[in-house]
């Protein structure tokens, strides 16, 4: 019966963990250079792996919890790590408004040009500048929407692949709005 | 309305102020990796921030060059990183305890404690 409860414990203790270092890893990844937060995610893990050996093996469970509520909120924790200047925001909003309004009111040149102020920012992660080049422009889901459910209405026959045009400018818009959700927030940060 | 801060308070600022120093001054009595350091900070003189936030600060200092790191092997698991003073620390480390000494002395003058 202890031995199971040990166990039990024992599970509980290394989900604790994981589950910590998870959202530790994807705060870091997203707002540190990627040595920062690779070399933040594994002093974290060995803090946490030293406190757990010098306890005895029964007390292991509570250790745990214990290291991980002394080590504090993981967004406190890269929020600290997180050097980036405050102050001027500027590149970031004509990065955004090219990206978005700037992709369509200039196809192509706009975004592009969004595209290289967004790698010139400093308060954006790489995680952020990669997303930025590699999400589709704003621009593109509205040029391709009238091409795709035209010919989606014209060249139907009123199965389920009418709706893959429909559903293809729907996915491409969503993963704009992500992206550029991901990135303002990234600005207030 | 606030009150006048209270001794805890006080103490409180003036760890958290003083952070820098007092992990420089550890570090500088012999090498030590991030969860070793803290015991000793907590033992010796209380952390006032969440125990996680030294890990940014010894990133600052390494990259103010005034602490090195390595990893080095450890009997207990993975390699574990261990951080030294540069002789750049040891200086800004002698600057900060002069300074310290001569801020202290004006104010117990000022206060008129006697030691």
């Amino acid at each position: 019966m202890m031995i199971d409860q040990l166990g039990t414990d024992t599970r509980a203790a290394r989900r604790a963990r994981q589950s910590y270092l998870r959202r530790l890893r994807r705060l870091a990844r997203a707002r540190l250079s990627r040595d920062e937060a690779l070399s933040l995610e594994r002093e974290i893990a060995d803090h946490i792996d030293a406190a757990v050996a010098a306890s005895p093996e029964a007390d292991r469970h509570e250790v745990t919890l214990a290291a991980i509520r002394a080590l504090g909120d993981p967004d406190e924790i890269v929020g600290s790590a997180d050097d980036r200047a405050p102050g001027s925001t500027v590149r970031e909003t004509i990065a955004l408004l090219l990206l978005t309004i700037g992709s369509v009111l200039i196809p192509v040149v706009g975004w592009l040009i969004g595209v290289a102020v967004a790698w010139t920012s400093q308060r954006w992660s790489r995680m952020d500048k990669l997303l930025a080049t590699l999400a589709p422009p704003g621009g593109l889901a509205i040029a391709v929407a009238p091409l795709l459910l035209g010919s989606a209405s014209s060249g139907g026959d009123g199965s389920g692949l009418q709706a893959a045009p429909t559903a293809l400018v729907l996915l491409l818009l969503a993963a704009h709005v992500a992206v550029i959700v991901r990135l303002a927030r990234a600005v207030r940060r | 309305m606030t009150g006048a801060p209270r001794q805890a308070d006080i103490a409180a600022d003036l760890r958290r102020a003083t952070l820098p120093f007092s992990v420089l001054a550890i570090l500088a009595r012999g090498p030590s990796y991030g969860y070793e350091l803290i015991q000793e900070i907590s033992s010796s003189i209380g952390m006032e921030t969440s125990e996680g936030t030294v890990y940014p600060l010894l990133s600052r200092l390494s990259k103010q060059r005034l602490i090195a790191s390595e990893w080095r092997p450890s009997d207990a698991g993975p390699p574990r990183k261990y951080y030294t003073v540069t002789d750049e620390g040891h200086r800004a480390l002698r600057d900060f305890s002069a300074a310290w000494s001569e801020h202290v002395s004006a104010l117990d003058t000022v206060l008129g404690v006697r030691r």
